[in-house]
C-alpha cells in the first residue's frame, strides 16, 4: 500500500486540478471536488507518515524501473512532515478561498492552479531524483506564476514581472547544475549521488555545489538573493500569499536541506561558513525590512526571509541537534506564517485596507482575532512556551555548542527585533483607536466569519499544540535530523541492498 | 493618567458575582501553598520535553515560598481592589483573566526547579505584563509605554536564555538541583564569566537596573492595580529572586560581586535622586521601587547571611508598603482625578481610611519600629558595616530620600494646605474594594513584625537564607538588638530624611538647571537609529528596479564561480585543432550571432540572430546524434520567433529606451564574462573525465526487451522517465492557462482576410501536416518522432491555417476548446499512467498486449502527451493572435 | 569536442547575462532565450558528444549499435526544452502586458508594487 501513498498526494491533486478546471462554471461543485480531494490528501500524507514512522523509508520506483535507472519517490521522516504540513496547509487554503475569493470571476482557476501548486510542492518533497526535482519544481513555479496574475491588476503584473525573471534564473541555473552534475557522475538519482558525488574533483565539486547554492538560495529567499519576495507577495490574494508564504521558499529550503546532507554533505562542500553568513544576514536583513514597512502584509513578507535566516542558520551549523531545530522550525513556521497571513486577510476584507495608519480597534471589533493574532505573532516572535520558541531555543543552543557565538547573538538579537515589528502590528491595526468610522461599516456575514475563522482556528490549534506538547515533535525532528546525517536507510530504500 | 470614569453600577455590575472567581483563585493558592510547604522544601516532578532536558520540576523551598505567599496573598488583594476598581471599565473581564494569567505565570516562575521552565514562565510574565501596561491601549502613550518595557525586558531576557543555556551546558542540565551539586565544575568553566553576564543582564533589565531603570516608571501607564501588583510587588522582583536563587552558583565570584553591588548601589542612588524630583505620585513610587530594587541587589551582592537575612526581610517589607501606598495613590487618583502633588491637598477629610492605611505604610517605609521596614533597615544596615562602610553609605542615602519621599506622599495630599483653587472630590470610600486591601496590608506591615516573628523566622527567613546560602546556619532576626550602631543608623537616617524633605523645595528648583542624562532618551534615540538602519538597509536592498537586482544576482552568481580557481589541462585544448571544419563553422556562426543578437540595435536584427542560434543549436544536435532533440528544437525555436514576432511588432524599439551608463555596461561585461568563462571552465573540466555509462547502457540493453520501443530516447522519455515527462507536459498547459489570462481583458478584433491562393494552398498544407503528425506519432516509439515532434508539427499546421484564415475559424475547426483538449491529453496520460496501479504495479508501469497488438501503455501515454501540447499551445496561441491582430 | 561546445556554451551564457542585465524588457527576453539555448548545449555537452551514431535499435537489432550517442541527456533536454518553452511563452506574454499597462518597455519603470501608496 505504501506505494500508492507515496503515489497519491501528485497524482490526486493533479487529478483535482484537471477536474476542476473542467467544472468552470459551476463553483459548488468545484468546492466539493476540491474539498474532498484536499481531506483525502490529508488522509493519504496521514497514513504515509504512519506508514514511514512505523517502517522506516520507503520508495516507490515509478514503471518498477528501479533506482538509480529509473525514477523514484522517496519518504523519510523529514519528507512526511514536510508532505502532511503541505496537505494542511492545503486544505486550510481551500476552505479559506470558500471565504476569501468567491466572488472572483476566476475563482476555479485559482482552485486549479493551487492544486497544480500543491503537485509541485509534494512532487519536490516526494522525488528522489534530481532531474525530476526540477521538472516538480518547475510545475509549481508555473502554477505560482498562474496565481499570481490571475487578478492581473497593474501592481500584480509589476511584481510578478520580478518574481518571474528573478526566479527563471534560479531554474535556469538549476538545470545547469543539473546538466554538469550528470556529465561528472553519469547518474541523477540522489541516493546514488551519495557516493559518486564525492569522487567529482574536489574544485568542481565546489563550483558544482555552488551552483546548486546559488539556485536553492533564490528559491529560499536568502540574503542577497530575496528581493524577488518583497516586491511580489503583498500584491496577491491573501489566500494565495499564504500558501506561497508557506510552501514555496520552504520548497528551496528543503532542497538545501536534501542536496547538502545527501549529495554535497555541506561540511565538506566548502560553503558551511559562507551559510552561516548568509543565515545571519538573511535573519538580520529580513527583520530589518519588516521593520521599515507599514503594512501588514510588507511587513509579514520580509518575516518569511528573517525566519527562512534561522532554518538556514540549523542547516549551516550542521549537527544533529542544529538540523532538528532547523526541521521544527520549518513546521513552526510553516503552520504561523501562514496563520498571520490569513488573519491579515480578514483583517483586510473587514476594513479594506492592510495597511497599519488606516487600521485600528481591532481588538474591540473581533476580540477573538485579536486572541488568536496575538497567539501567532508572539509565537513567531518566539516567545515560549509557543511553537515559534522551541525551533529558536534549539538552533540557538546548537551553535552556542558548537561555539559560534556571533551566529547565536545574531539569532538572539532578530528575536528582538521580531517582536518589535510584530508588536507594531498589534498597536496599530488591533490595539489603537480606528482611525475613522468608515472602517466599522464593512461588517461581515456570519456564515462568512466562519468560514474564515475555521481556518486560522485550527492553524492556531495546531501551533499551540507543537508549542505545549513539543515532545513528540522534537523526538521526530531528531530523528529526521538523523536521517539526514547518516542517510543510510534513504539509501537503502532506495538502491536496495544491505544496510 | 488612568482613563477610569466612575459610573456608578453599571450594567457590568451584574457579572459582578462571576467576577468573584479571580480573587478566590489566589486565595486558594496560597492555601494549598501553605499546605503544601515544608522549611526543607518539597519537590514535584513532571515531564514536558525531556528530549531537551526540559522539565515540569516544581519546588517549594523557603525563597520560593516568601515569594510564592506574596504572589498569591497580595494577588488576592489586588484582584479584590481591581475588583472595585474598575468598576465600569469595559474591558474589566480581561483586565482579572490577564491579571490572573500574570499571578499564575509568576507563581510558576518562583517555584520551578529548571532553569528553562523558569525561563518559560519568565517570557510569560514579559508577556501578561506588557498587555497589562498597555491595557489602556487606545492611548498613545500606553501603546508606547508598553512596548518599551516588551523591548527592554524582552532583550534581557534573550540575553538571559542564552545565559541559562551557557549555565545548563555546563552544568550538564538544566535542572536546578543538579546545577547546584556541580558549583566547582561550573566556577572553572570557561563560559562561566560569559553566562554570569549574561543572566545579568536578564535580571537587570527585569527587575529595572541602571540603565535599564527607566521602564517601571513609564510602567505606571497601567491602571493602578497593575502597578501595585506587577511593578512593585512582584515582577520586577523576579530578578532578585533569581540571583537569590543562582547565588550559590555564582556568589563565589569577584565578578558577581562586584557588579551587584556597582549596580545595585548606583541604581539605588540614581533612582532616589529622581524619584525626589518627581510630582506625580505614582512616579514617586515608581522610582522609590527602583531604589528599593537597587537595594535588594545591592544586598544579595554582598550576599553574607545578615544581607541575605536584610533582604529577605526587605523583599516583605517592600510588598506590603509599597502595593498598600499604591492602593492608596489609586484611591486619590478615583477621588479627584489627579495624581500631582502641586494641585493635591487637605484629602485628609475625605479619605480617612485611606489615609490610616498610607501613614502605616509611610512608616514602614521610613524604618520606623516596630514595623518591618523597620527590620529590614536594621539587617540592612548590619551587613553594610560587616562589608565596607561606603557601602552603608550608600544604604543610608538612599533611605534617607526614602523618608523624605515617605513623608511628602503623606504630606503633600493630605495634609498641605494651598490657597489654590480648590479641587473636587468624590466619595470613594464608602467601596470597600477600595480601601480595604490596603488596610490590610498596612496592618500587616505591622502586625507581621510583632505577633509574627517567630514563625517568619522559621518558615521563611532561615530556610531562605540557607537557599541562597547553602552553608549558613543563620540566627533568627530579631527585633532589639540594643543600642548598637545599625540603631544609631537607623535613627539618623530618619533625621536626615526629615531634613532633606524639609530642604527639598529649595534642592527641587535647583534640580531643574541640572541635567541629568536621560536613559530613556538613549532608549529611544537607539530605536530612532535602528529604524533609520532598517529603512537605510531596505532601501539599499530593494532598489525597486529589477535590473538592480538582476545585477545583484549575477555578482552572487559569479562570485561563487569564480572562488574555485579551475585549471585546464593545456592538452584538452589541444582538442580544438583536430575539429572538423564545419564544427568550428557552426561554432563560430553560434558566437556570432549570440554577439549580434547582445549588441543590436534593432529588434528584426536581434530577433534573426536569435532565431540563427536556435538554428544553429539544431545543427549541433544533430550533428551529434540527437534527432529527437534537433527536430523538437526546431519546431519550438520557429514556434519561439512566430511569439516574438508577434508580440514584438507591439512593442517600442530597442533605442526606446535609455540604456545603462557606459562604465555600467562594462561592469556588466565583466560579470557576464566572468560567469561565461567560468561555466566553460567547469564544463571543461567535467567533461574531461569519461562518463559513467551504467545508466546509458542500462537504457540500451532494456529499451528494446522491456520497453518496447527501438527510439531510446522515446522510450526514456514515456517510459523510463515517464514521470518527467507529465510534468513538463502540465508546465506547458499551465502556462498556457496562465498566458491566457495575461490576456483576457483585451476585446478581439477581427482578423485581416488573406489572399485567396494562399488560404486554399495553407488549407492543404495544414492538412498534411495534420497527417503528418499523426504519422510521427504513431512511429515515435521505435524511429525520431512522438507525441511532441507530432504535436508540435501539428500546432505548425494549425497556425498556418490561423494566418490564412482566422483565429476563429481554427477554434471551429478544432470544435473543442483547446485547454479542454489539453485536459483531455492530460488524461490519457494519467489513465495510462493509473491502469497499473489496478494491477498493484506502481503508477506509470507500461502494460503490454504485445500478443495481440503492438500496444501498451506508454503508447497512450504519448497520445496523451500529443493532445495536451496541441491543446496548450493552441490556447495561447490563438488568443495572442485574437488579441494583438 | 567537448571544449569547443564548452567555449561556446559560456558564450552564450555570458551573452545571456548581459543581455538580462539590460533595460529594455525585449532584450531581458532574449536573454533568458539565449540563456535557456545555451543549457541545453551544455547538458548536451556534458552528456558528452557523439557524431553520427542515434541511439536507435536497428530493425533486426535487440541493441543499439556499438558507441552509439548517450540517449539520456537526448531525452532530458526534449523535456528542458518543452518546459523552457511554456516558460518562456509566459514570460513574453507577461513582459508585453507589463509593458502595455507601464507604457514604457524599461523595467526599471516597472516597480509599482514596490512604491508607497
Amino acid at each position: 500500500m505504501t506505494t500508492i501513498w507515496l503515489t497519491l498526494p501528485v497524482v490526486l491533486s493533479l487529478l483535482t486540478a484537471v477536474a476542476v478546471f473542467t467544472c468552470q462554471r459551476r463553483k459548488w461543485l468545484c468546492d466539493l471536488i476540491s474539498a474532498t480531494s484536499v481531506c483525502a490528501t490529508l488522509v493519504v500524507a496521514a497514513l504515509l507518515t504512519y506508514e514511514v514512522i512505523l517502517n522506516g523509508p520507503q520508495a516507490v520506483a515509478f514503471g518498477q524501473w528501479q533506482a538509480p535507472f529509473g525514477i523514484v519517490f522517496v519518504a523519510d521522516f523529514l519528507t512526511v512532515a514536510m508532505v502532511l504540513i503541505t496537505a494542511i496547509i492545503g486544505a486550510i487554503s481551500v476552505f479559506y478561498a470558500m471565504a476569501d475569493i468567491r466572488t472572483k470571476h476566476s475563482y476555479t482557476a485559482y482552485h486549479a492552479l493551487m492544486h497544480v501548486l500543491l503537485a509541485g510542492v509534494y512532487g519536490a518533497f516526494l522525488t528522489g531524483d534530481i532531474f525530476n526535482l526540477y521538472v516538480w519544481f518547475e510545475v509549481m513555479l508555473i502554477a505560482s506564476f498562474g496565481l499570481m496574475i490571475l487578478d492581473a491588476n497593474k501592481t500584480q503584473i509589476d511584481g510578478a514581472l520580478k518574481y518571474v525573471v528573478l526566479n527563471l534564473i534560479s531554474t535556469l541555473f538549476f538545470l545547469l547544475a543539473i546538466g554538469l552534475l550528470y556529465g561528472a557522475t553519469g547518474t541523477l538519482n540522489l541516493a546514488d549521488l551519495n557516493t559518486k558525488a564525492a569522487l567529482i574533483a574536489p574544485e568542481s565539486q565546489v563550483l558544482l555545489s555552488g551552483l546548486f547554492l546559488f539556485a536553492f538560495a533564490i528559491k529560499a529567499a536568502l540574503f542577497p538573493l530575496f528581493a524577488w519576495l518583497p516586491a511580489s507577495y503583498h500584491t496577491l490574494p491573501n489566500v494565495v500569499v499564504a500558501l506561497f508564504a508557506a510552501l514555496l521558499t520552504k520548497v528551496g529550503v528543503y532542497a538545501l536541506m536534501r542536496v547538502f546532507t545527501l549529495v554535497f554533505p555541506l561540511h565538506e562542500s566548502g560553503w558551511q561558513s559562507t551559510l552561516m553568513w548568509v543565515a545571519a544576514l538573511t535573519m538580520l536583513t529580513g527583520v530589518l525590512g519588516a521593520a521599515s514597512q507599514f503594512d501588514i502584509k510588507k511587513i509579514l513578507s520580509f518575516h518569511i526571509i528573517s525566519q527562512i535566516g534561522y532554518m538556514i542558520m540549523g542547516l549551516a551549523v550542521y549537527t544533529p541537534l542544529a538540523i532538528a531545530g532547523a526541521i521544527f522550525y520549518v513546521v513552526h513556521h510553516i503552520l504561523v506564517k501562514a496563520n498571520l497571513f490569513l488573519i491579515g486577510g480578514l483583517i483586510e476584507r473587514r476594513y479594506g485596507t492592510s495597511h497599519l495608519k488606516q487600521l485600528g480597534g481591532a481588538y474591540k471589533a473581533m476580540p477573538w482575532l485579536a486572541f488568536l493574532f496575538f497567539i501567532s505573532a508572539f509565537s513567531l516572535a518566539g516567545f515560549p512556551p509557543l511553537s515559534g520558541f522551541w525551533g529558536k531555543f534549539i538552533v540557538i543552543k546548537a551553535s552556542l555548542q558548537t561555539s559560534d557565538y556571533w551566529l547565536a547573538a545574531t539569532a538572539l538579537l532578530v528575536g528582538l527585533l521580531t517582536i518589535f515589528s510584530m508588536s507594531k502590528i498589534w498597536n496599530e491595526a488591533f490595539w489603537k483607536k480606528p482611525t475613522n468610522d468608515e472602517l466599522e461599516s464593512k461588517a461581515l456575514s456570519r456564515a462568512t466569519l466562519y468560514l474564515y475563522s475555521l481556518p486560522i482556528v485550527m492553524l492556531a490549534a495546531l501551533s499551540l499544540l507543537i508549542g505545549l506538547v513539543a515532545e513528540p515533535f522534537y523526538q521526530f525532528a531528531e530523528h529526521a535530523a538523523q536521517q539526514l546525517l547518516v542517510p543510510d536507510a534513504y539509501i537503502q530504500a532506495v538502491l536496495g541492498g544491505a544496510p | 493618567m488612568d482613563n477610569i470614569t466612575d459610573s456608578p453600577e453599571t450594567p457590568n455590575s451584574q457579572k459582578h458575582v462571576s467576577l468573584l472567581i479571580f480573587p478566590l483563585i489566589p486565595i486558594v493558592l496560597l492555601f494549598s501553598i501553605l499546605s503544601w510547604y515544608q522549611p526543607e522544601g518539597v519537590s514535584w516532578q513532571g515531564h514536558w520535553i525531556p528530549g531537551l532536558d526540559i522539565n515540569l520540576s516544581f519546588r517549594l523551598d523557603g525563597l520560593s515560598f516568601l515569594f510564592a505567599g506574596l504572589i498569591t496573598g497580595i494577588g488576592a488583594l489586588i484582584q479584590f481592589y481591581a475588583l472595585a476598581y474598575m468598576r465600569g471599565d469595559g474591558g474589566r473581564f480581561s483586565f482579572h483573566l490577564y491579571l490572573t494569567l500574570f499571578m499564575l505565570s509568576m507563581l510558576g516562575l518562583v517555584t520551578s526547579d529548571n532553569i528553562l521552565l523558569l525561563f518559560v514562565f519568565w517570557e510569560l510574565t514579559t508577556i501578561t505584563s506588557y498587555l497589562l501596561i498597555g491595557f489602556n491601549h487606545e492611548q498613545n502613550e500606553s501603546r508606547k509605554k508598553a512596548l518599551q518595557s516588551l523591548l527592554v525586558t524582552g532583550a534581557g531576557g534573550l540575553a538571559f536564555l542564552a545565559g541559562l543555556i551557557f549555565l545548563g551546558q555546563m552544568a550538564g542540565s538544566y535542572e536546578v538541583s543538579v546545577i547546584l551539586q556541580q558549583t566547582e565544575q561550573i566556577a572553572d568553566h570557561p563560559w562561566f564569566v560569559t553566562s554570569l553576564l549574561l543572566i545579568l543582564l536578564g535580571v537587570f533589565t527585569k527587575s529595572a537596573q541602571f540603565p535599564f531603570h527607566f521602564w517601571l516608571p513609564n510602567a505606571m501607564a497601567a491602571p493602578t492595580p497593575v502597578s501595585a501588583y506587577l511593578h512593585s510587588a512582584t515582577m520586577v522582583k523576579a530578578g532578585v529572586y533569581l540571583l537569590a536563587r543562582l547565588s550559590p552558583v555564582y556568589s563565589d565570584s569577584e565578578v558577581w560581586f562586584y557588579a551587584l553591588v556597582i549596580v545595585g548601589g548606583f541604581t539605588a542612588i540614581w533612582c532616589a535622586l529622581l524619584a525626589i524630583k518627581q510630582t506625580d505620585l505614582k512616579l514617586m513610587l515608581a522610582y522609590s521601587t527602583n531604589v528599593a530594587l537597587g537595594e535588594l541587589v545591592l544586598l544579595i551582592g554582598i550576599g553574607t547571611e545578615f544581607a541575605l537575612t536584610a533582604a529577605l526581610l526587605f523583599i516583605l517589607a517592600h510588598s506590603f508598603y509599597k502595593a498598600a501606598l499604591f492602593m492608596v495613590v489609586g484611591n486619590i487618583d478615583k477621588a479627584t482625578g489627579t495624581r500631582d502633588i502641586r494641585k493635591l491637598h487637605g484629602l485628609r477629610a475625605v479619605l480617612v481610611l485611606s489615609l490610616v492605611a498610607a501613614i502605616l505604610a509611610a512608616l514602614s517605609k521610613s524604618g520606623v519600629p516596630p514595623l518591618l521596614g523597620f527590620l529590614s533597615k536594621e539587617y540592612m544596615y548590619k551587613s553594610g558595616l560587616e562589608a565596607s562602610g561606603l557601602i552603608t553609605a550608600v544604604l543610608m542615602l538612599a533611605n534617607v530620600f526614602m523618608v523624605a519621599l515617605a513623608i511628602a506622599i503623606i504630606y503633600k495630599p493630605f495634609f498641605a494646605n494651598y490657597q489654590r483653587e480648590p479641587i473636587v472630590v468624590k466619595q470613594v470610600e464608602s467601596s470597600k474594594g477600595l480601601w480595604l486591601p490596603a488596610m490590610l496590608l498596612a496592618v500587616g506591615s505591622v502586625a507581621a513584625p510583632v505577633l509574627g516573628l517567630g514563625w517568619l523566622n522559621s518558615q521563611i527567613i532561615i530556610p531562605g537564607v540557607i537557599s541562597s546560602l547553602p552553608a549558613a546556619t543563620p540566627d533568627a532576626s530579631k527585633f532589639w538588638h540594643g543600642i548598637n550602631l545599625p540603631l544609631l543608623l537607623s535613627v539618623l537616617t530618619l533625621l536626615l530624611g526629615g531634613a532633606v524633605y524639609a530642604l527639598y523645595p529649595r534642592w527641587l528648583a535647583k534640580q531643574k538647571k541640572a541635567i541629568l542624562p536621560n536613559a530613556e532618551a538613549v532608549f529611544d534615540l537607539i530605536m530612532n537609529g535602528l529604524m533609520r538602519l532598517a529603512t537605510w538597509q531596505t532601501r539599499c536592498l530593494q532598489q525597486k528596479r529589477l535590473s538592480n537586482y538582476v545585477l545583484m544576482f549575477s555578482v552572487v552568481l559569479a562570485v561563487i564561480l569564480l572562488s574555485q580557481p579551475l585549471m585546464i589541462a593545456p592538452e584538452r585544448l589541444m582538442e580544438l585543432f583536430q575539429l572538423n571544419f564545419y564544427e568550428i563553422a557552426i561554432a563560430l556562426l553560434l558566437i556570432s550571432a549570440a554577439l549580434v543578437c547582445t549588441l543590436s540595435h534593432s529588434r528584426l536584427l536581434a530577433v534573426a540572430s536569435l532565431s540563427m542560434v536556435g538554428f544553429m543549436t539544431t545543427l549541433v544536435f544533430m550533428l551529434y546524434s540527437a534527432a529527437d532533440v534537433a527536430k523538437t528544437l526546431l519546431l519550438v525555436e520557429t514556434l519561439m520567433v512566430v511569439f516574438v514576432v508577434l508580440l514584438m511588432r507591439h512593442m517600442p524599439r530597442l533605442t526606446t529606451v535609455v540604456r545603462h551608463s557606459k562604465k555600467r555596461r562594462l561592469l556588466h561585461a565583466v560579470i557576464a564574462g566572468g560567469v561565461g568563462l567560468s561555466v566553460s571552465a567547469l564544463l571543461i573540466n567535467i567533461t574531461a573525465q569519461p562518463l559513467d555509462p551504467t545508466l546509458a547502457q542500462f537504457f540500451a540493453n532494456n529499451s528494446l526487451p522491456e520497453g518496447h520501443g527501438r527510439n531510446i530516447v522515446n522510450v526514456i522519455l514515456v517510459d523510463f522517465r515517464a514521470i518527467d515527462t507529465l510534468g513538463e507536459m502540465i508546465v506547458v498547459v499551465i502556462a498556457g492557462i496562465a498566458a491566457i489570462s495575461l490576456l483576457s481583458s483585451q476585446n478581439y478584433k477581427r482578423a485581416p482576410v488573406h489572399s485567396l491562393i494562399f488560404t486554399t494552398t495553407a488549407q492543404i498544407v495544414s492538412t498534411l501536416m495534420l497527417v503528418f503528425s499523426v504519422y510521427l506519432l504513431m512511429r515515435g516509439h521505435n524511429e525520431p518522432g512522438g507525441g511532441f515532434i507530432g504535436a508540435l508539427i501539428a500546432v505548425i499546421g494549425l497556425a498556418l491555417l490561423m494566418f490564412a484564415k482566422s483565429p476563429k475559424y481554427v477554434r471551429d475547426r478544432l470544435h473543442y476548446s483547446p485547454m479542454g483538449i489539453a485536459m483531455f491529453g492530460i488524461c490519457l496520460s494519467f489513465i495510462a499512467g493509473l491502469l497499473s496501479m489496478a494491477f498493484h504495479l506502481p503508477f506509470l508501469t507500461g502494460l503490454w498486449w504485445k500478443d495481440v497488438l503492438p500496444l501498451g501503455t506508454p503508447l497512450l501515454f504519448d497520445v496523451g502527451i500529443y493532445f495536451a501540447i496541441i491543446g496548450g499551445v493552441m490556447g495561447i496561441l490563438l488568443r495572442v493572435n485574437e488579441v494583438l491582430d | 569536442m567537448e571544449v569547443l561546445w564548452s567555449l561556446v556554451v559560456g558564450v552564450l551564457v555570458a551573452a545571456g547575462i548581459y543581455l538580462l542585465l539590460e533595460r529594455h524588457v525585449l532584450r531581458v527576453l532574449f536573454g533568458l532565450i539565449l540563456l535557456s539555448s545555451a543549457l541545453n548545449l551544455a547538458i548536451f555537452t556534458a552528456g558528452r558528444l557523439t557524431p553520427g551514431l542515434l541511439p536507435l535499435i536497428g530493425a533486426d537489432a535487440t541493441l543499439p549499435p556499438d558507441g552509439a550517442a548517450n540517449p539520456l541527456p537526448q531525452a532530458l533536454i526534449l523535456t528542458a526544452i518543452v518546459i523552457g518553452f511554456g516558460l518562456l511563452i509566459f514570460a513574453l506574454l507577461l513582459f508585453y502586458r507589463a509593458y502595455y499597462q507601464t507604457g514604457s518597455a524599461d523595467v526599471d519603470d516597472m516597480k509599482r508594487s514596490e512604491e508607497d501608496e
